[in-house]
């Protein structure tokens, strides 16, 4: 084919997902000119599953995004229409925010978000292959015979590579919701070398609201105070719609029992590797027999439609199957379908391939984000397309890239997780993957990554100077509460606690009767909501995260230890063949990343350890 | 290879028939054969007879063996000089070895040697590390017990039940919105006190661990004159201590090493303890003093021939109040014993004394047991599993103290997410041992245990 030549780019993202948009943003406000390509301008910011961003570990992930000067968080906080803290009887750490989001609405706000971006051009088109120039990215080719040219690429594709939907026994080649997949990538990526993964997700049915009788469910409603995701969202009043909640039962548990065999998932039909924090109802009958009823939310999927998202009812049962089985639930009796559930099959890259800038190792400048990675879900797809974008801006700079720590960021141990460890399903984000939580909240996330974001020139001075007044505002307290002292019975009059002597108002919040508010009262001055709260955490647990920074410490101590990128695994002769032939592929970058590569052993650690003194290193 | 070569006597200092000489790096072949000469070809894992000389002067008639790199325990190239006569013959051998180009081994050299090539691993070389330094037989069996991976086992299972622990908390974390209750296996904090408990019991055990390993330390107290000295003397069969009815005749600590069912014993002989003017007698009491708080087991004893004296009472709260643990024992039974001394001492020590006599040897083979027992615990010497490395003592104690902090966590009442760092820690403290790393191991329990997800 003749190819033309379309136009020259300092950055081509590839995809207008939620890694895509990420990418695409960070990359044209930091300077770089930008092109965002998409199969289907009209599936710009598309959720093709839950209509929903956040929930545990995930909400985290939507304030760090923030936090680096992405936009997710803005868009939620512009589209939500039902919002909720997660986990508020449990510590902060796993303080989660979750949204209802209009599907419509969110994709309209992304898309003028998009428009209205300096820098930035956005075009629909379809690409069939990357041009690489000794090792390097030098431009892509689309369908449409284009050459275009640029100095880094950001693949951020999704779930779209030779994807496959399976409903029963019916299947076809075709994206989510019906969208066009793109069926030349992943072989050309396969040529290039890329190790490719087949990976498995699925979807519930929609349903017409009309036909559901939510007087047989539960309602579930928002958050009366609303906490915005976005640190610069400020204060948000809105009416909220409620979800609801409904169970199955031992017929429902009947009808796929009696039907399992024509599950694709059973019959053999689908071979790629399903996750199992998303599984298929089928899925959940079959592994949990003793289990008497499984639940389901009916989830709104926006203000101006009907349909309903039945969250927990996946499946890729025949389609007379799936319409039996949800006719089984009290309140769907008479329920209609609007859009079957389906599984999806999808080629993804294995991402033991990248480094920790998300660059793929062999090819520089060729950058990867989110499904593509083997990850699953909104919000990882994010914080891999807003870190991408960076480093794709950090390495035409020739600049140091953004890694974040696992000790820093959701986002770092995501990043990490997947380069480091790889992963056998599509990936999810969880609270636990984190070792070190307590540091990693969600109320925090401003102050772990503003700054970084504002180094390589992400974060607005807006953001930057609504940032500095949030940490001066805690500063400012925290001393007044280090200072100010209350006597026994001002303690008594505010808080209706006997103390026996006059003490500082920081140690009183530190007991775990005292209430934050009341002690605020004693100090006759109240900050912020969002500042309070910092304060009231760090004092409460001040003691779980001094062991929280003891452990980060001894962490670090390996981490620290940089290992250097010619180093010749197969000439340290302690090491176990397997660790060697390990680490020479995956060339890590330090010893605590070394640490966890699957097949290296602590003894291998403790050898590089030895060769690193002796190297004097 | 290292640059550098090692060389030590590979055999227990003593009076053996067979000491081996052992070198090992680069040069150890060439550092030999300016030492050990033969008419034999050298073949790798062949003995070869030769002569150790010094320039013209025959230090021993001896064996060598040489291993060729990397076949041989450090992966260098190791030459071995098995010599007849005894300790001179080594000693002399040895300091001709080092003048000829070797260098002394550090301890443990040749098994870290053997670790950073690749020969064994590291909790191989914990073991073999505990082999060596293990005295009695006792303490070579459980060296070979723990390379075996009974000690691996153990602790897998304790983490096994702390992951499940750990993996009902996550899900509730994770899962705000699901109902999990049905599938939770019982309260958590019944199930942390036993593994807190385990932990205990474990770390515990490395104090009885040391005493196979090392053997340990059996101070004999008592007022003067009580017999101490007699017991030592009867236990060994030979004139060791100064024995005379003087009393205050043992002035310093006089020690001996004897082998009890395998248990290496250290008996010291403290003077006896009382108060004196004498200014080297008191240096003697002042030092038996020290010797009890340090030893393992204190056997206290008095004199059964006469009422119990307030000297008598000083020793036992002596022993009472150190870290070792006490034996009382009645001594001089040979002889007529006083009116309800029995009694009398078994309310004082909160035991029952045993009755011996040094002279007659009554009593000794039940006082040896006793301290045996004592040392080791009674049944779990053969069976038990007990810790013998100090970092898996440190590891377990680490685990405990993070178990017991989020066992009064829970009990204050924090919040979960808070209590999961100190399980967290315990479980990683345990994995030290078995040299696991947390991670997968917990996301995979949840999913394994639950019904989850959307």
């Amino acid at each position: 084919m003749n190819y033309y030549e379309g136009g020259t780019y300092d950055i081509i993202v590839v995809g207008a997902g939620h890694a895509g948009i990420e990418a695409a943003l960070a990359g044209a406000r930091m300077g770089m000119q930008t092109l965002l390509l998409t199969l289907n301008l009209d599936s710009i910011g598309l959720m093709p599953c839950n209509p929903s961003i956040g929930g545990t570990a995930k909400g985290h992930l939507v304030r760090e995004v923030d936090a680096l000067g992405g936009q997710m968080g803005l868009a939620i906080d512009q589209t939500f229409i039902q919002i909720k803290m997660l986990n508020t009887g449990k510590g902060p750490a796993v303080h989660s925010l979750r949204a209802q989001a209009d599907k419509k609405a969110y994709q309209a706000y992304m898309k003028q978000t998009l428009e209205h971006t300096d820098n930035l051009e956005i075009r629909q088109g379809e690409i069939t292959a990357l041009d690489v120039q000794n090792g390097r990215i030098a431009g892509v080719y689309t369908a449409c015979g284009a050459h275009l040219a640029c100095g880094a690429v950001v693949l951020a594709t999704g779930v779209y590579l030779k994807s496959r939907i399976i409903i029963g026994e019916f299947s076809q080649q075709s994206g989510p919701s019906g969208f066009q997949g793109a069926n030349a990538l992943s072989p050309m990526l396969a040529d290039l070398g890329m190790r490719l993964l087949r990976f498995k997700t699925g979807t519930p049915a929609r349903v017409d609201g009309r036909s559901l009788d939510f007087s047989k469910m539960t309602p579930q409603y928002g958050d009366e105070k609303i906490v915005p995701f976005s640190f610069l969202s400020g204060r948000i009043e809105r009416e909220q719609v409620p979800c609801y909640l409904a169970y199955t039962n031992e017929k429902t548990h009947e009808i796929i029992r009696q039907n399992i065999h024509r599950s694709p998932l059973y019959s053999g039909q689908i071979k790629g590797t399903g996750p199992r924090y998303c599984p298929s109802i089928e899925d959940k009958v079959v592994k949990f027999p003793q289990k008497e009823r499984h639940q389901m939310f009916l989830e709104p999927e926006g203000l101006g439609t009907n349909e309903y998202y039945v969250q927990g009812m996946s499946s890729s049962l025949p389609e007379e199957v799936q319409i039996a089985l949800y006719r089984t639930v009290p309140g769907m009796e008479h329920v209609r379908f609007t859009r079957t559930a389906y599984a999806i099959e999808y080629d993804c890259v294995d991402p033991l391939q990248l480094k920790l800038n998300l660059e793929y190792k062999q090819i520089a400048g060729l950058f990867l984000a989110g499904q593509i990675n083997g990850s699953s879900g909104y919000e990882e797809a994010a914080a891999q397309g807003i870190l991408a974008g960076i480093n794709a801006v950090q390495f035409l700079r020739q600049k140091e890239p953004l890694i974040l720590g696992r000790d820093e960021a959701y986002a770092g141990v995501l990043v990490d997780d997947l380069a480091t460890k790889g992963t056998r399903e599509p990936y999810r984000m969880m609270t636990s993957r984190a070792e070190y939580r307590l540091l990693l909240r969600q109320d925090n996330a401003d102050a772990r990554l503003v700054q970084k974001g504002r180094e390589v020139g992400l974060v607005s001075d807006q953001r930057y100077d609504a940032f500095m007044r949030k940490q001066e505002a805690i500063a400012r307290f925290t001393d007044k509460l280090n200072q100010a002292s209350a006597t026994p019975a001002q303690i008594l009059q505010k808080t209706g606690l006997q103390m026996n002597r006059t003490m500082k108002l920081a140690e009183l919040m530190r007991r775990p009767e005292a209430e934050a508010e009341q002690v605020f009262a004693l100090l006759g001055e109240r900050p912020s909501e969002d500042v309070a709260e910092c304060i009231r955490i760090a004092l409460k647990y001040e003691g779980y995260i001094g062991k929280q920074r003891a452990q980060v410490e001894r962490f670090r101590s390996l981490e620290n230890r940089r290992l250097p990128a010619d180093f010749d695994y197969s000439a340290i002769s302690g090491l176990r063949l397997e660790a060697r032939a390990k680490l020479a592929e995956a060339r890590p970058e330090n010893l605590g990343q070394a640490a966890r590569i699957s097949g290296v052993s602590p003894a291998d650690i403790t050898v590089l350890l030895v060769e690193l003194k002796a190297r004097g290193l | 290879m290292r640059e550098d070569t090692i060389c030590a006597v590979a055999t227990a200092a003593g009076s053996a028939g067979i000491s081996i000489l052992r070198l090992s790096g680069k040069d150890a072949l060439a550092v030999a054969r300016r030492v050990f000469f033969t008419g034999a070809k050298l073949r790798p894992r062949y003995f070869a007879l030769g002569k150790v000389m010094d320039g013209g002067a025959l230090i021993d008639q001896a064996l060598g063996v040489y291993f060729a790199a990397p076949a041989s325990y450090t992966g260098e190239d190791v030459f071995e000089i098995h010599c007849h006569g005894g300790q001179i013959a080594t000693q002399l051998t040895l300091e001709l070895l080092l003048k000829n180009g070797a260098r002394p081994a550090e301890p443990g050299e040749f098994t870290k040697r053997a670790f950073l090539n690749g020969k064994i691993d590291l909790s191989e070389a914990e073991a073999v590390a505990d082999h060596i330094g293990s005295l009695s037989e006792e303490g070579a069996k459980r060296a070979a017990r723990q390379m075996s991976g009974e000690l691996s086992e153990k602790i897998r299972a304790m983490q096994d039940a702390l992951s499940d622990i750990l993996a009902e908390m996550e899900a509730g974390i994770e899962y705000p919105e699901e109902d999990l209750e049905d599938q939770i296996a019982g309260e958590a904090l019944p199930r942390l006190r036993a593994l807190c408990a385990q932990a205990e019991a474990l770390a515990q055990s490395f104090r009885q661990g040391r005493a196979v390993r090392e053997g340990i330390e059996v101070a004999l107290c008592g007022k003067p004159n009580v017999g101490k000295s007699s017991l030592l003397n009867a236990i060994f069969g030979e004139e060791r201590a100064i024995v005379s009815n003087i009393p205050g005749t043992t002035r310093d600590i006089v020690s001996g090493h004897y082998t009890h069912r395998g248990l290496a014993l250290r008996f010291l002989d403290t003077a006896g303890l009382r108060q004196t003017d004498d200014a080297v007698e008191r240096m003697g009491v002042e030092r038996s003093h020290a010797a009890i708080q340090n030893a393992g087991i204190a056997v206290v004893l008095m004199d059964g021939s006469a009422p119990l004296s307030e000297e008598d009472e000083q020793a036992v709260r002596l022993a009472k109040n150190s870290p070792a643990g006490m034996i009382a024992v009645l001594s001089k039974s040979d002889l007529p014993q006083a009116a309800g001394v029995f009694r009398q001492a078994q309310e004082l020590a909160g035991q029952e004394p045993l009755c011996i006599s040094p002279k007659t040897g009554q009593g000794i083979p039940a006082l040896l047991d006793c301290i045996y027992q004592q040392a080791v615990g009674s049944a779990q010497l053969s069976e038990g599993l007990v810790i013998t490395s100090a970092r898996h003592a440190h590891a377990l104690r680490m685990a405990q103290a993070a178990l017991f902090e989020a066992i009064c966590g829970m009990e204050r009442g924090e919040d979960l997410d808070c209590i999961t760092i100190d399980l967290n820690d315990a479980w990683m403290r345990l994995g030290e041992i078995t040299g696991q790393t947390v991670g997968e191991e917990i996301i995979d329990r949840i999913f394994n245990k639950f019904c989850l997800g959307k």
